[in-house]
């Protein structure tokens, strides 16, 4: 980057929130895929203006501008990967307003998820969009790639709940979309547009989301499945039965094991799968549907069907679950993590063609995930310094997409596109979507700077 | 191996998924990457690669730390942060030196038995022309700024009579029952004797005899922390050696920082020494007990205070804040709030993130002021909240860091160490 760019940079936010070392640069290199790009530059941003005047400086200087939450992305979103300038906005995490009376709140992107869904469940008020990251991640990052979450299975995802944003454009125009009411249809839709662009088509400042009320009452259930295909039938027979649990989560047995082996708390290790279902409501639908669930278990072929009594026991049941991920690393360093989701109906078929890949490539295959949407999450535990073993990883996965898409799924339920997935986006939507994109993008940054190389667009 | 790929090694075992930004105290103030572990992990990696170099830069930010390893605790992959971070700043002072106000410190004063208590004894009669006394609080603010210190802290009196002096070698119980070594450490020797004294008394109270050899000395961990693995060996042979003459099972100790030295440190600080060492230390880390743990499980104090009636009225208010050297080093939390519940004239309320940590951090507390000062914050306002009338700990550096938030804010609450509240039960 240009001397007097960096120069101008600091005399737009201070010294202070600009840091040039290589030193400091380097922790602003990766984000949670573990790939390194070194950026030339990384800044904290404080509000809109300062974004504004910088988006100006880039066109003017020609340098690449990425925006970056929490870092906790699978797919390399925030990754410099053509150096350049990396606008960090953890600084900008003020709550501006809850509003109880209009189900709406307004933060900026900054605020960590999970401390906002804390502050507005204490009035007694919900946000639903839990992605596993959320003690971290940021309702920026959130929106900018359209996060999900077990809970999104009845209460949909971050998209749904985006009302309006304000944002900074790549050319440095200041913008509002959306409304700060509950329905809204005054031209096109743009806050939709920008949900979910990835940090490529505009710098989010200032979010507008709905909220709902709190429900009062939950109730958590485990069910033991012999076998794999019982459990996957049985995601689909509860939908059938029109019961939409608030999660429906499914463990395979390679999980299982990896959990009991990292905590001994008594997991069945021969049962092939397991559901964690969470029935939520006002008292009488949830212990209406949590019988129901259940029946429609056992009659599945459930062995054993728990159902927590208290919070206690139900934070037992969520701790398996919740212990998936660091138990993985223990089969192997490194992991695969890929969030392919399928037609709720399709789930029993693509875990049995998941198995058949990952044995055919001779790979360790972890599965587990949001089932009751369709969204699997399937990893892959490799060591990365075997490079067949990369080598078959990748050949695992490109295979597994694509029998994701003849099953009428997509590559990324909740993950996003980044760079990691961005050679398979074509595969999906097609050379036609994929230049409206790029067309879309030309239109919005002429100069290509804001967050280059990402969704494979040219 | 060398040492530095070793550690790039075990530093690369963070996939860098961020769960550390949740845990850890310093990046909940700067909501800065580079102060989080995945940011220090990367930077010792890149160090073994030759990415980059021992600079100044790299320097401050691998001691911009508390080692408190509430990251580590929390690591999806159990990378031991704390751990990987203390080794890296000992190859930095390996390549860049020791700073030269810490060599004289650890290599002279800490190191020397006469030294530190002389110079010491000086500043105790200096103190008054340098410190200003405040007269509710037991603890002193300075009068005159100073360049490494903060003018507005609040600073512990020295004692009149260092502890050791005192009551070395030995307290005998009346009826003799056990017999344990103690290990006073510094603050308890120079700061708060009072800790010292009330230990004797229930230990000997309990049949206890105590042996205090006066040629102990200082634990180490401030070099330690700060790189210099040199200066801490040899404090740790003196401590050693000054102990392994009297023959006891057990050492007790009454600052968790200096359990965590002696008992989990010392023996990695000796991992390449000859197998005669190893042993020798690996002897004597093993006797080391934490005074709560010595308390409940070999005195059985819990049910010994039960047995007392239980008063009326209206009862004080207690609350635990838990060490991170006792916590999340030697897995120590349930022995101290074993204690507090059964104490009769007290009555233990639990605070809320308890195991925060307090922001001190040894040197960090000197070198960091504001910000360790803003990670107490949080602790502050929960004690607010909870309006509780005492706060009792383990660790001589968690008393020292919350005397003097608590008189910065002006809160009413007391601090004591658990043994002065086991003297109040």
């Amino acid at each position: 980057m240009h001397k007097k760019a960096l120069h101008e940079i600091a005399s737009i936010v201070g010294k202070d929130n600009l840091l040039t070392a290589k030193e400091e640069l380097m922790c602003y290199s990766y984000d949670a895929t573990n790939q390194k790009f070194l950026p030339e530059a990384v800044v904290f941003a404080l509000n809109p203006q300062q974004i504004s005047e910088i988006m100006l400086l880039a066109n003017q200087y020609l340098f690449p501008v990425i925006p970056r939450g929490a870092g906790s992305g699978f797919v390399g979103g925030s990754l410099p990967v053509e150096g350049g300038l990396v606008l960090v906005l953890t600084r900008m995490n003020k709550i501006i307003k809850i509003e109880p009376e209009n189900l709406t709140a307004v933060v900026e992107p900054g605020v960590v998820t999970g401390s906002f869904q804390q502050k507005v469940e204490s009035l007694g008020l919900f946000y639903p969009p839990d992605p596993a990251s959320l003690k971290i991640s940021t309702m920026g990052g959130n929106v900018a790639v359209c996060s999900g979450g077990p809970r999104c299975l009845k209460y949909g995802v971050t998209k749904n709940y985006v009302l309006g944003l304000e944002l900074v454009l790549p050319t440095g125009e200041i913008i509002g979309t959306g409304v700060q009411t509950l329905k809204g249809v005054a031209g096109y839709d743009l806050t939709s547009l920008f949900v979910g662009s990835e940090g490529t088509l505009g710098i989010i400042t200032k979010i507008t989301v709905k909220l709902l009320p709190l429900p009062e009452n939950k109730k958590t259930l485990l069910a033991i499945f012999p076998h794999l295909d019982d459990a996957a039938r049985t995601v689909s027979s509860i939908i059938q039965a029109r019961i939409i649990p608030a999660t429906l989560e499914l463990i395979d047995q390679a999980a299982i094991r990896c959990v009991e082996d990292y905590l001994n708390m008594g997991l069945p290790t021969q049962a092939e799968a397991l559901l964690l279902i969470e029935v939520d409501g006002d008292r009488d639908t949830v212990t209406k549907q949590k019988e129901r669930i259940k029946d429609i278990c056992l009659k599945n072929g459930a062995g054993e069907v728990k159902i927590a009594h208290n919070s206690e026991e139900e934070e037992q049941l969520w701790k398996a679950r919740r212990s998936i991920s660091p138990a993985l690393l223990r089969l192997n360093p490194h992991k695969v993590n890929e969030d392919i989701n399928v037609p709720i109906s399709q789930i029993p078929e693509i875990i049995r063609r998941i198995n058949k890949t990952a044995k055919k490539y001779q790979l360790i295959n972890v599965n587990f995930g949001h089932a009751g949407d369709g969204n699997i999450h399937t990893n892959f535990m490799i060591n990365k310094d075997n490079p067949d073993e990369v080598k078959r990883a990748k050949q695992a996965v490109e295979e597994i997409f694509k029998a994701t898409l003849e099953l009428g799924g997509t590559i990324s339920g909740e993950h996003g596109i980044g760079i990691t997935k961005a050679p398979y986006l074509e595969m999906e939507i097609g050379k036609k979507n994929l230049s409206l994109m790029e067309q879309l993008k030309h239109l919005l940054d002429p100069n290509h700077i804001l967050n280059p190389g990402k969704l494979s667009l040219t | 191996m060398n040492n530095l790929k070793k550690l790039s090694k075990n530093a690369s075992q963070c996939v860098k998924c961020g769960t550390c930004l949740a845990h850890c105290p310093i990046y909940a103030e700067t909501l800065s990457e580079p102060t989080t572990a995945r940011g220090k992990l990367s930077l010792v990696e890149s160090l073994a690669s030759g990415n980059i170099q021992f600079t100044k830069k790299l320097n401050n930010l691998l001691f911009s730390c508390l080692i408190c390893n509430t990251c580590g605790e929390n690591c999806p992959n159990d990378v031991n942060v704390g751990e990987i971070l203390l080794e890296a700043r000992r190859e930095l002072i390996d390549h860049r030196g020791l700073p030269i106000t810490k060599k004289f410190l650890f290599r002279h004063l800490l190191n020397s038995i006469h030294a530190l208590p002389l110079y010491l004894q000086a500043g105790s009669l200096i103190q008054g022309l340098l410190l200003k006394k405040i007269p509710k609080e037991s603890g002193l603010q300075l009068r005159f700024s100073l360049p490494f210190l903060d003018k507005k802290r609040l600073i512990p009196a020295l004692a009149k009579n260092f502890f050791c002096e005192h009551y070395s070698p030995a307290a005998k119980a009346n009826i003799e029952k056990k017999r344990v070594g103690y290990f006073v450490g510094c603050a308890t020797n120079y700061l708060f004797p009072h800790i010292g004294e009330a230990t004797l008394r229930i230990l000997n109270k309990y049949g206890v005899s105590v042996s205090i050899p006066s040629d102990q000395k200082c634990c180490g961990l401030i070099a330690f922390g700060s790189g210099d693995w040199q200066s801490t060996q040899k404090l740790a042979l003196s401590n050693i050696e000054a102990f392994e003459q009297l023959n006891l099972d057990t050492i007790v100790t009454t600052c968790a920082s200096c359990a965590a030295t002696l008992k989990n440190f010392y023996p990695k600080l000796f991992e390449d020494a000859d197998d005669e060492t190893q042993k020798m230390v690996e002897r004597f880390s093993h006797k080391i007990m934490d005074i709560s743990q010595f308390l409940t499980q070999e005195i059985g104090i819990t049910s010994k205070l039960k047995k007392l009636p239980l008063k009326k009225g209206n009862l004080s208010r207690i609350t635990y804040h838990d060490p991170c050297h006792l916590n999340r080093t030697l897995g120590i939390t349930k022995e101290p709030r074993e204690i507090l519940k059964s104490l009769s004239n007290l009555e233990f309320v639990e605070m809320n993130d308890a195991s925060r940590c307090c922001g001190m951090g040894g040197t960090f507390n000197i070198t960091h002021y504001d910000l360790s000062m803003n990670i107490l914050k949080h602790k502050l306002d929960t004690l607010e909240t909870l309006g509780v009338e005492m706060i009792a700990t383990g660790c001589s550096g968690c008393i020292f860091q919350f005397m003097d938030g608590i008189h910065q804010r002006g809160l009413k609450t007391r601090v004591v160490h658990i043994v002065e509240a086991l003297e109040m039960g």
